[in-house]
């Protein structure tokens, strides 16, 4: 069984957010048959995350993983304008990462 | 707990026209009014406030717009709207710094933000389009503001009948 990706959801705006993109992310890969894990966590966490496989954040952020994991920029989970493009781009990452 | 939870809200939790001296006492108004309600404690206020300034809910949207919640303090999940006379500057959610003006707030009151999925990705549908944002923004009176949200959020909204008395 192929291992699953960790995606960290990092937030600013806290509960709303976090639950809506989560959910989003959620069904995204449940459809592709993708296993995962998905875990909350703050903006301010992202530097620091040594678990994530790549990170969600749903406001612009300038933060880097000092493990090197990809930070995406979520809001289109959010708002569902651009959906179809971060989805295709979330995918395509984690393609890439389970390609290491 | 069997279907689709809603939001509740009333014409006593929509503010229209309201001049409000920046994005805290904007949420300490709307916030008295949810405790006006019962539908908070003090805790609430507390918290949100506090929240807002470490985790801040500014919005760039079509319409720019804010939706400062929380959890604590609050048994009840309801939504107060502000449209305020002039726009109210807050933080943009990305802890940037940037400041969004908002030109319509929602207050969010959510005792447990899963069981309430449905009506939240609804309105974050609901933020994306500005058109729709931009009927409420033109409502004349609360009654008219709030039957339009619930159209917008496809019947989600628990409108109390402001005529009946208030639990």
């Amino acid at each position: 069984m192929a291992k699953s990706v960790h995606i960290c959801v990092c937030c600013g705006g806290g509960i709303f957010t976090t639950t809506v993109v989560t959910e989003e992310i959620e069904i995204l890969l449940k459809s592709k048959k993708i296993p995962y894990v998905v875990s909350p966590h703050t903006i301010t966490e992202i530097p620091n995350l040594t678990e994530a496989d790549i990170i969600v954040a749903t406001g612009k952020t300038s933060a880097v993983n000092k493990n090197g994991a990809p930070v995406l920029i979520g809001l289109p989970m959010f708002t569902g304008v651009g959906k179809e493009e971060f989805s295709k781009l979330l995918l395509d990452n984690i393609a890439e990462v389970s390609a290491k | 707990m069997t279907g689709v939870l809603r939001m509740r809200t009333n014409v006593r939790l929509v503010l229209l026209g309201r001049k409000f001296g920046g994005s805290a006492d904007a949420i300490g108004q709307m916030a008295r009014l949810a405790l006006a309600e019962g539908f908070v404690n003090d805790l609430f206020t507390e918290k949100i406030l506090e929240r807002e300034l470490e985790f801040p809910t500014g919005l760039p949207m079509p319409v720019p717009l804010a939706i400062p919640h929380v959890s604590d303090g609050c048994s009840v999940p309801f939504v107060s709207i502000a449209v305020p006379e002039s726009p109210v500057a807050f933080k943009h959610m990305d802890c940037s710094g940037d400041e969004i003006e908002a030109r319509i707030i929602f207050l969010f009151g959510m005792p447990d933000a899963g069981g309430q999925l449905t009506v939240l990705k609804k309105f974050a549908r609901a933020f994306a389009d500005g058109e729709a944002v931009g009927r409420l923004l033109a409502s004349e009176a609360s009654g008219a503001l709030l039957m339009e949200l619930d159209d917008i959020l496809d019947g989600l909204l628990d409108v109390e009948n402001p005529t009946k008395e208030s639990v």
